[in-house]
């Protein structure tokens, strides 16, 4: 059990760590690299989303890219409308919320694979309206010209946007992993019947679930928007669902720091194995197959126990598990 | 009018046979290892890649030894995905599992555009164009083709499961490994079977649908993904609930696309089976198994 002195400890050296990335990153990467990093920092709020239902909740969700595009969608479509930026952007984050709920309600009974194809079921159909519907979404073409923030393509002033919205879900999942919620969200995952007899809301939970996941994929939407300046429903096909499952179980499942490290692995590998280049995706298909053969855990449990081991941890009762989880 | 009825149910009911046959390599994996292997559609391009463009096109073999041939090397193949993939995650927790098999997913989408290049390419098959008359109506000699093997690999499936060694192994296995080992059944030797034999059945599918689409990288994705829905759909695991799950699914696709609307035929399928879900949480055939709210 983190105690609330190294909360905040953390959660000062993430606000570091993340000012540092600020003022560095901009001095040493060219602009495209600066680009790589934009698109990492949407798919590390993606990951951390995704990780709120699977990795906490451990409901099985492959709608974030469901929720990606109707973030994205909706502030395009809102902002097209002339609503300003800053309230498309609160609009369409909402409004991913709302589907996130009306998602999560009726799958309420459902678990294992019926869950997974449910929720896929949901990616599916979301992606399917996005290319039919284009009266509003612009069909397979997309939609051009999102004026979002004015910075799109700007890739330096919106690496400072990204980070800012990343420190903020980041921060939002840690203190959600700690807060008494947290606790009750992981007592259901690791035992339902015992959560429901000592009188836990499981039902609101997880309703409640699927809404943060689905207002993470809404922002990152939003962000992408802002990011690019375009959008096009390829991007938030169902396929796509899946690689948000691979950072989040690379990383860690239940592990805010895991979806940092999966989605940062996710995006930056493809670019260091690029000399490889046809080859490149077929390599990095190895690469998960054999991290998850050597760290079925993820990422984050290894570095964890890589952690206790050199600072030899004190505590060993059992609640000392839930330090992975920060 | 029943002329057209009669072309959708057996174009349907044809794809639906397809599907089939990749859900019960689904079944069949999930039964032995509990994993579900999401590369199972792509194992599905690759048969149809080696069998039209290695063993056809390149090698110019008559059509029934590529199909042979394709057999031999996708059985190779599934002991290949069993010791390669399957043995190092065996002991990792499902969900991390199932990203593995997505790694492989992702390996053999790119791999055979290294092979084989990005175009598609066209296969004829065995009938080509012919179609014969059934009542009235004209039939792709292909969907009957279909159809007629999976009648047959039902049967002869049937067959190895009740009369075989290794058929009864292959159920022993599957119902519990643990005891299955006891009673000196080499399950790891079982397991590797299963994996051949699903991917066979994947193999053969891809061959079967060759003539009706193009041979493409992207073809595996789709077909996973109704092969799953399929699964779901006939309740997860039941050998008969995939090969009907299969076909209710190809009919449903079928008849809507023509009655409905053909651009939002998926999403009326899915649409469905979401409602399916909702008021039907173990499929149609499956053991009730849901979960209080």
């Amino acid at each position: 059990m983190m105690s609330g002195r190294r909360l905040l400890a953390f959660l000062v050296a993430s606000i570091i760590v993340t000012v540092a990335i600020a003022l560095v990153l901009p001095q040493v990467l060219g602009i495209y690299y600066l680009h790589v990093v934009d698109v990492m920092l949407i798919n590390v709020i993606l990951a951390l989303g995704l990780n709120m239902v699977l990795g906490f909740g451990g409901q099985i969700s492959l709608a974030q890219s469901a929720f990606f595009g109707l973030g994205a969608y909706a502030f395009a479509i809102m902002q097209a409308h002339g609503w300003p930026a800053p309230v498309a952007a609160i609009g369409a984050v909402a409004f991913s919320g709302i589907l996130g709920a009306l998602l999560g309600w009726p799958v309420l009974r459902l678990r294992g694979h019926y869950l997974a194809l449910a929720t896929l079921a949901f990616a599916l159909i979301v992606s399917e309206l996005m290319v039919n519907l284009d009266m509003l979404t612009g069909g397979a073409n997309g939609m051009m010209q999102i004026e979002g923030v004015g910075l799109a393509g700007n890739n330096q002033p919106m690496l400072y946007v990204l980070l800012a919205v990343t420190l903020v879900a980041f921060a939002g999942s840690v203190i959600f992993a700690y807060s008494p919620m947290g606790l009750r969200v992981r007592a259901f995952r690791d035992d339902l019947i015992a959560a429901q007899a000592v009188g836990l809301n499981v039902k609101a939970m997880k309703i409640g679930l699927f809404v943060a996941s689905a207002v993470y994929g809404g922002a990152a939407g939003v962000c992408y928007c802002w990011l690019q300046g375009y959008i096009s429903p390829d991007v938030f096909g169902w396929q796509t669902t899946f690689s948000y499952l691979s950072m989040v179980v690379v990383g860690g499942l239940g592990s805010s720091v895991g979806a940092v490290i999966g989605a940062a692995l996710y995006t930056l590998v493809p670019e260091w194995l690029r000399f490889l280049q046809e080859a490149y995706f077929v390599m990095f298909g190895a690469v998960v197959i054999i991290v998850i053969a050597l760290v079925p855990g993820g990422l984050a449990g290894l570095g964890a126990r890589l952690f206790k081991r050199l600072t030899r941890a004190r505590s060993t009762d059992a609640r000392s598990l839930s330090e992975q989880e920060a | 009018m029943t002329q057209l009825l009669v072309q959708l149910i057996l174009s349907g009911l044809a794809m639906g046979a397809v599907y089939a046959l990749v859900a019960l390599g689904y079944t069949l994996i999930w039964n032995a290892v509990g994993i579900v292997n999401f590369a199972q559609g792509d194992v599905v391009m690759l048969g149809a890649f080696v069998a039209v463009g290695a063993l056809t096109n390149m090698f110019h073999l008559p059509i029934i030894l590529g199909l042979g041939g394709m057999l031999v090397l996708m059985a190779i193949f599934g002991v290949a995905m069993a010791l390669l993939v399957y043995y190092p995650v065996r002991n990792a927790p499902q969900l991390s599992a199932i990203v593995a098999t997505l790694g492989l997913s992702m390996m053999l989408q790119n791999g055979v555009v290294l092979v084989w290049g990005p175009e598609p390419l066209s296969f004829t098959g065995p009938f080509g164009n012919a179609t014969v008359t059934l009542l009235g109506a004209k039939i792709y000699t292909q969907y009957l083709l279909i159809l007629a093997v999976l009648v047959l690999m039902m049967v002869a499936q049937e067959g190895m499961f009740r009369f075989t060694s290794i058929g009864r192994a292959m159920r022993a296995t599957a119902q519990d490994a643990e005891a299955a080992r006891l009673m000196g059944i080499r399950t790891n030797r079982v397991i590797a079977i299963i994996f051949a034999y699903a991917a066979m059945l994947a193999g053969l599918a891809g061959w079967l649908v060759a003539p009706l689409f193009y041979v493409s990288s992207d073809m595996g994705g789709k077909v996973s993904l109704d092969a799953f829905a399929a699964c779901i759909l006939g309740g997860f695991g039941s050998i008969p609930g995939a090969l009907i799950g299969g076909l209710v699914l190809g009919l449903i696709e079928s008849l809507g696309a023509f009655y409905i609307s053909s651009e939002y035929i998926d999403v009326i399928a899915f649409g469905l089976l979401f409602a399916v879900l909702i008021f039907r949480p173990e499929g149609i055939f499956g053991e009730p198994q849901m979960e209080r709210p």
